[in-house]
């Protein structure tokens, strides 16, 4: 009977504590068990939502260490958002002035020519693309606006049949710098501006009108003849 | 349009253009929006500055600083090349700006290979790590043989290549500035060193060839690469290579006839097998080299046509050999800084 009991009470596991032991423990709610996974779309990023984190980074970081010059240049970041759409950025009269100065060049090139849509054919898409330039100060240098083609959209074999780009092999590059060092030559080093704006389109590409331009009839696009940030053949020159 | 300003666009390199008249010599270089203008005559430049103005609206730069990210700096004893702003901005972003340095940019009995060890989890990571060190390649010719290694694996890493990969960073700390010196005072004489490793790759028991091009005492091309098929002896190898190495010789040659420069000397290739010497030197059909044939030809015939020559070198003074041992050395490379 005695060892009976003993055996008893060793198969009782010791971890497991007795039911009803501690009764003044805080009841929680009941919650939903289901498992809880963040949307596909945003497992890319991390997200600070408060309802999502225990420990959301904004308790723990303050600007009062940071100089006032830094400071400064961090707000005025912050001050001037870059608004991701064309409608959000026509409410503004400095980004509708860099989308004007940014069609005048393009006009300027003779990008395009706004044609009837021809049948069977998709026009690829664009946008515009915003952007604050800064100066190293901090205060604002220019709203600069661009138009880009969005060239993911064009098939290869249809819409462009190469994408090459001219450049130097490096053993060149490091062959004329030495010959430059032996011959005493000078050396000088030249930037092309808006480089893209120069190469001519041999192919029929056709893109919406950008917003922002009115046409004449709606069924209309731009027949490209210049080639354009974005493009497959963009940097093809 | 830079044709009917009477520039010659070179065969050798599409991207280059040439002017030659009776009193200056100018040289173009193209890199898609970068233009590098070299030659004698500060007056035709700005002749063709103005052209290009007109037609392109471009930004004058003055002298040559900084290209692609290559700090350029001139001096009088000659001109150097690094890479120390990416060098630096690489080991900010990664994370390694305060690890300690170390002197040599792998372990020399360190074999690269591939196995079921631990793979390394962030495969994006590594792919862009090593791409990044590709790039600092520009410059810098010590650690080509550890990233010709580290882009083996791109597809499945694991950590100790990993691991290799950080080496290269604390090596990188330990000299960031480290790069390209071409002295004014050197000669137009072409000397290129060839060699191979013995069954280099463990997975595929392919060689690795290594190879180098001098020009006087400026380090101008190099290349390590694993050779494309097997084989089965290492005077086969090192013939492969020097196959390679005449090729990239006859090119250079091609772009310095381009350029209208004649060399001082007979271009050299330098090899440190003897085999390999007499298979180019002899046209006697052997046994063992009668699957060797087009490189066989490619080489011989360029020695027949007095192209170049091949000279033997010691192992101890092999150059080439240096960008595949991964060894640190004290004498290696007047060329460095």
């Amino acid at each position: 009977m005695l060892s009976l009991m003993t055996f008893s009470s060793t198969t009782v596991p010791p971890t497991s504590p007795p039911p009803h032991e501690s009764p003044h423990l805080p009841v929680s709610p009941r919650r939903s068990n289901r498992d809880r996974t963040s949307p596909l779309h945003l497992q890319d990023y991390v997200w600070n939502n408060v309802h999502s984190t225990t420990y959301p980074l904004s308790h723990y970081i303050n600007y009062n260490n940071i100089s006032t010059n830094h400071a400064s240049f961090i707000s005025s970041l912050q001050a001037t958002p870059e608004p991701t759409t064309y409608a959000d950025a026509s409410k503004h009269d400095c980004w509708n002035q860099a989308i004007q100065v940014e069609l005048l060049a393009l006009e300027k090139t003779g990008t395009w020519d706004i044609v009837d849509l021809p049948a069977y054919v998709k026009p690829i898409g664009c946008r515009w693309i915003y952007k604050v330039k800064h100066n190293a100060d901090g205060s604002i240098e220019r709203y600069k606006a661009r138009l880009v083609a969005k060239g993911y959209t064009q098939i290869e074999g249809l819409d462009d049949f190469e994408t090459y780009s001219p450049v130097a092999k490096l053993t060149t590059v490091r062959l004329v710098i030495s010959l430059a060092s032996i011959h005493n030559w000078h050396l000088h080093q030249l930037d092309v501006n808006n480089v893209f704006l120069h190469g001519e389109l041999q192919e029929d590409v056709y893109m919406t009108v950008p917003p922002g331009i009115k046409t004449a009839k709606s069924n209309q696009v731009c027949k490209l003849k210049k080639s354009l940030y974005g493009l497959k053949q963009a940097s093809r020159q | 349009m830079l044709t009917q300003q009477h520039y010659i666009q070179a065969s050798s390199d599409h991207s280059l253009f040439i002017k030659k008249s009776s009193n200056s010599f100018t040289v173009l270089l193209v890199y898609v929006d970068d233009i590098i203008l070299a030659g004698t005559s500060l007056l035709e430049f700005q002749h063709i500055k103005s052209i290009l103005d007109t037609s392109f609206k471009i930004k004058d730069l003055g002298q040559l600083k900084c290209f692609l990210g290559i700090e350029v700096a001139h001096s009088k004893l000659g001109i150097s090349l690094c890479q120390r702003k990416y060098c630096l901005d690489l080991l900010h972003d990664s994370g390694h700006i305060g690890s300690k340095p170390i002197s040599t940019p792998s372990d020399p009995s360190m074999k690269f290979h591939h196995d079921t060890s631990k793979p390394y989890d962030d495969i994006s990571a590594y792919r862009r790590l090593t791409g990044r060190l590709l790039y600092l390649n520009n410059t810098r010719s010590d650690i080509t043989f550890t990233t010709q290694q580290l882009s083996q694996f791109l597809s499945n890493p694991i950590v100790a290549h990993h691991n290799v990969a950080l080496r290269v960073l604390r090596y990188l700390k330990s000299c960031p500035g480290k790069g390209l010196f071409f002295p004014r005072n050197s000669s137009l004489a072409l000397q290129g060193f060839s060699d191979a490793d013995w069954a280099g790759c463990l997975d595929t028991r392919k060689f690795v060839t290594g190879q180098c091009f001098f020009l006087g005492h400026s380090l101008i091309s190099w290349r390590i690469k694993k050779q494309t098929n097997v084989s089965r002896s290492s005077s086969e190898a090192e013939y492969k290579a020097l196959g390679s190495a005449t090729c990239q010789l006859q090119w250079i040659l091609y772009l310095l006839l381009d350029l209208h420069i004649t060399c001082s000397k007979l271009p050299v290739l330098y090899c440190d097998n003897q085999s390999a010497l007499h298979i180019a030197a002899n046209p006697i059909f052997h046994e063992r080299t009668k699957h060797l044939e087009i490189d066989c030809h490619l080489v011989r015939e360029k020695l027949q046509d007095g192209v170049m020559k091949l000279l033997p070198v010691s192992s101890q003074d092999q150059i080439a050999d240096f960008f595949k041992k991964t060894s640190s050395s004290q004498n290696f490379f007047s060329a460095f800084i």
